[in-house]
């Protein structure tokens, strides 16, 4: 094991070095006694490994010409390479130099390149209008270009006294549109006030609530006092004014509410607020339990009052 | 005309060690590492490497000459070195450098001459 360790040890130096001397070497760690003296001669060529490659550069090539093989015509055909091309050992170190610089280089620009990746600005995260909000007058006859980026006010959601809604579990909620709110205005002017059912290829029939079916949900289901326990109290007032649902937060000015779907509006003049209404157990005439009022992803629960 | 040594001098432990095992006679490698302990009383032991990475300078220097394999010998791989007349006058020149080293070290630590019996 030392032996052969030793003679690795010796064929790893360099090749001017190891042409004259390595059989010496060699034929010196015959005549060690025992594991010491061998241990002692394996550490000996290491670090005369380390010196003839680190201090000794002048030794690193052959000076004397190597004998060219010669071809030996005894009937049997030989073969010959052509200059067999092996890199300097100098040569060799300055591209390991070179490779380990431009791999520093590399890194660093790939750092530096990374800054400037997080330095990418992320768009925010916006809300988007619910589609039952009819655009701005005022702007809706502008390009997109010139239209400014104000949202403008949502219009007051005037829902009728009663309104009859088919249900469709699979669909997902969507908010009506403003065909649907038109219709059942004019359904309450015209005085079916109560069996208001919009046409099948209307959207109105998505906004059904899983929760209510085709209860005829009536405004004075929506109307209470819900009071939020934590962290604070507060008492919500959901109150009906000229067939609107307005909501008033602590005694502080009426809001206007627009609806996105049968349980969930939109506050007036608030942005990013909204209300969801959670129905109770009545099918007949489902009141409403409880309500979460959502405002700039802050979510609060109040409990209707009896 | 004499040859000025002085610029070589002086010179390192090994290699005065090796010209000086070299001047009695044309040694090999393990010749050499012997003959480097019994002139220093074994405190001063030169391993292959050291050995032959000096022997490697002495010879491109041309104070050492290499003699390559002799007949007779039980080992084909050893080469025998033998020391040149250059290496020879570097040897005397680093001799008469360490002898005024000497000499002068006597007279500041005054060391009495040993007297002749």
């Amino acid at each position: 094991m030392i032996r052969s360790l030793y003679r690795c040890a010796l064929r790893l130096h360099p090749p001017a070095f190891r042409k004259r001397f390595a059989d010496e070497m060699d034929s010196i760690f015959d005549q060690a006694d025992g594991n010491p003296a061998a241990l002692k001669l394996l550490l000996d060529a290491l670090l005369s490994l380390s010196r003839q490659w680190t201090l000794r550069p002048e030794f690193w090539h052959d000076a004397s010409p190597s004998a060219a093989p010669t071809p030996v015509f005894d009937g049997v055909p030989s073969f010959s390479s052509i200059s067999p091309f092996r890199p300097r050992s100098a040569a060799l170190l300055n591209g390991l130099a070179l490779s380990l610089a431009v791999f520093c280089l590399t890194c660093f620009a790939i750092r530096y390149s990374w800054i400037h990746v997080l330095h990418v600005r992320i768009p925010e995260v916006q809300f988007e209008r619910p589609s039952g909000i009819p655009p701005n007058p005022r702007t809706s006859g502008m390009s997109p270009m010139m239209e400014k980026p104000i949202a403008p006010p949502p219009p007051v959601y005037k829902a009728p006294s009663v309104a009859t809604v088919p249900a469709t579990p699979a669909l997902p909620q969507i908010p009506p549109p403003v065909e649907t709110v038109s219709r059942l205005r004019s359904a309450r002017n015209s005085g079916h006030t109560n069996a208001v059912k919009p046409q099948s290829n209307l959207p109105i029939s998505k906004w059904s609530a899983e929760t209510i079916g085709e209860a005829e949900i009536p405004l004075e289901s929506y109307e209470g006092t819900y009071v939020v326990d934590s962290p604070a109290k507060i008492t919500i007032v959901i109150a009906t004014e000229r067939d609107s649902l307005m909501m008033s937060i602590s005694r502080q000015p009426r809001l206007g509410l627009t609806p996105m779907s049968k349980t969930k509006f939109t506050v007036e003049g608030l942005q990013n607020c909204w209300i969801e209404f959670t129905p109770g157990d009545g099918a007949a005439s489902p009141r409403m339990r409880e309500l979460q009022l959502s405002c700039n992803g802050k979510r609060y629960v109040a409990h209707r009052q009896p | 005309m004499k040859e000025d040594f002085t610029s070589f001098l002086p010179l390192s432990p090994a290699a005065l060690h090796i010209l000086l095992s070299l001047a009695g006679e044309d040694l090999h490698g393990y010749a050499i590492m012997q003959e480097v302990a019994r002139q220093s009383e074994g405190k001063y032991k030169l391993g292959p490497g050291t050995l032959y990475d000096n022997l490697q300078k002495l010879i491109q220097r041309e104070w050492v000459e290499e003699l390559g394999h002799r007949r007779g010998d039980d080992d084909p791989r050893r080469r025998y070195y033998r020391l040149s007349s250059l290496g020879r006058g570097v040897l005397a020149a680093e001799t008469a450098r360490l002898a005024g080293v000497v000499r002068e070290a006597r007279l500041r630590l005054q060391i009495a001459k040993p007297r002749r019996a």
